[in-house]
C-alpha cells in the first residue's frame, strides 16, 4: 500500500521522455499537461488494476496474473494495445527461461525488446 | 540519461507495483502482470498524448487539450474526476453564490429538498480556476487520487 501520495507519482522525467517521443519534434507541451498525462497514467493503472483483480476474482485467485491484464485491457476497451502486450509477454517468457538456461544474455535482449516494442508502436 | 539501463519497460516496476497495490484487493501480482501493466501505461500515454494533439492545431500541448479529448472520449470516462473542466473566477462564485443561497433556503426551510444545484456540486468543487484573473490550480490541486 502506498504511504505517502509522493508514493503514486510517476517519474516526471520517465513521463515527459514517453510524450515527447510520441509527439512530432516541433511540439511543446505545457507543464500542465504533463502533469495531469502523468496523473492520468496512474489512474489507469489503478483502473486496469481493478479490472484485472475483477477478473482473477471471477477466478477464484487472489494474484493477479498476465491473462487477468490481458483480459481487462480488452474489457476496458484499449484492444489495440493487446499486440504489442503479447508480444512483451512472449519475450519477457522467452527472455526469462534465456536467462535461467545462460545468464548474462539477458540484458542484451531486454535492450533489442523495448527498441522494437517501440517501433511498434508508431 | 536512464537508457544506460537494461530493462523491458520504462516504467520502474517498483513504483508501478506500489500503485497497482493501493488499487484493489489482490493479494499479490506476478512479475509478468506488472510488466505488462507498465508497457500499458507506456502505451495509454503514447495514444492519449498524440490524439489529444490531434485534437488541436498548434504548436502546444495543453491542459485544455486534453480536458477536452477526455470529456469527448466514452473511453476516458474513467479519467474525468481528474481532468475537470475549468471554469472562471466569475462562474465559480456564482456557483458558490448559488450553493450559499440554497443552503440558506433549506436551513430556512428546514426541510430537505435536493434539487439541481446538487447535481452541479460534484463537479464544480473539483474544478479549477480561472485563466484570467486567479493563478491557475495546478493538477496537483484539483486532482485527488485516492
Amino acid at each position: 500500500m502506498a504511504e505517502k501520495v509522493e508514493d503514486l507519482n510517476l517519474p516526471a522525467a520517465t513521463v515527459a521522455r514517453i510524450i515527447k517521443d510520441c509527439l512530432p519534434d516541433h511540439i511543446s507541451v505545457g507543464k500542465d499537461a504533463k502533469a495531469v498525462i502523468s496523473k492520468a497514467a496512474v489512474v489507469f493503472i489503478l483502473y486496469l488494476t481493478g479490472a484485472a483483480a475483477e477478473q482473477a476474482q471471477q477466478s477464484k485467485r487472489k494474484v493477479l496474473q498476465a491473462q487477468d491484464i490481458l483480459n481487462a485491457i480488452e474489457d476496458l476497451e484499449f484492444d489495440e494495445f493487446t499486440a504489442p502486450l503479447l508480444t512483451l509477454l512472449e519475450r519477457f517468457k522467452q527472455a526469462k527461461s534465456r536467462k535461467s538456461a545462460s545468464k548474462g544474455k539477458k540484458d542484451a535482449a531486454e535492450d533489442e525488446e523495448e527498441e522494437e516494442e517501440t517501433m511498434e508502436e508508431d | 540519461m536512464e537508457e544506460k539501463k537494461s530493462r523491458s519497460t520504462v516504467f520502474p516496476l517498483g513504483k508501478i507495483n506500489t500503485i497497482m497495490k493501493s488499487s484493489s484487493d489482490h493479494e499479490h501480482a506476478t512479475k509478468e502482470s506488472i510488466v505488462l501493466v507498465a508497457k500499458a501505461t507506456e502505451l495509454f500515454i503514447q495514444k492519449l498524448a498524440p490524439e489529444c494533439y490531434k485534437a488541436k492545431n498548434g504548436n502546444k500541448l495543453d491542459y485544455d487539450h486534453i480536458m477536452e479529448v477526455v470529456h469527448a472520449t466514452p473511453k476516458y470516462k474513467f479519467l474525468k474526476d481528474i481532468v475537470p473542466k475549468k471554469i472562471t473566477v466569475l462562474e465559480f462564485k456564482k456557483i458558490m453564490a448559488r450553493k450559499e443561497e440554497e443552503r440558506r433556503r433549506k436551513e430556512a426551510e428546514n426541510t430537505s429538498s435536493d434539487d439541481d444545484t446538487s447535481d452541479s456540486s460534484g463537479s464544480d468543487e473539483s474544478s479549477s480556476a480561472s485563466e484570467e484573473d486567479v493563478a491557475p490550480a495546478s493538477p496537483e490541486q484539483i486532482s485527488d487520487i485516492r
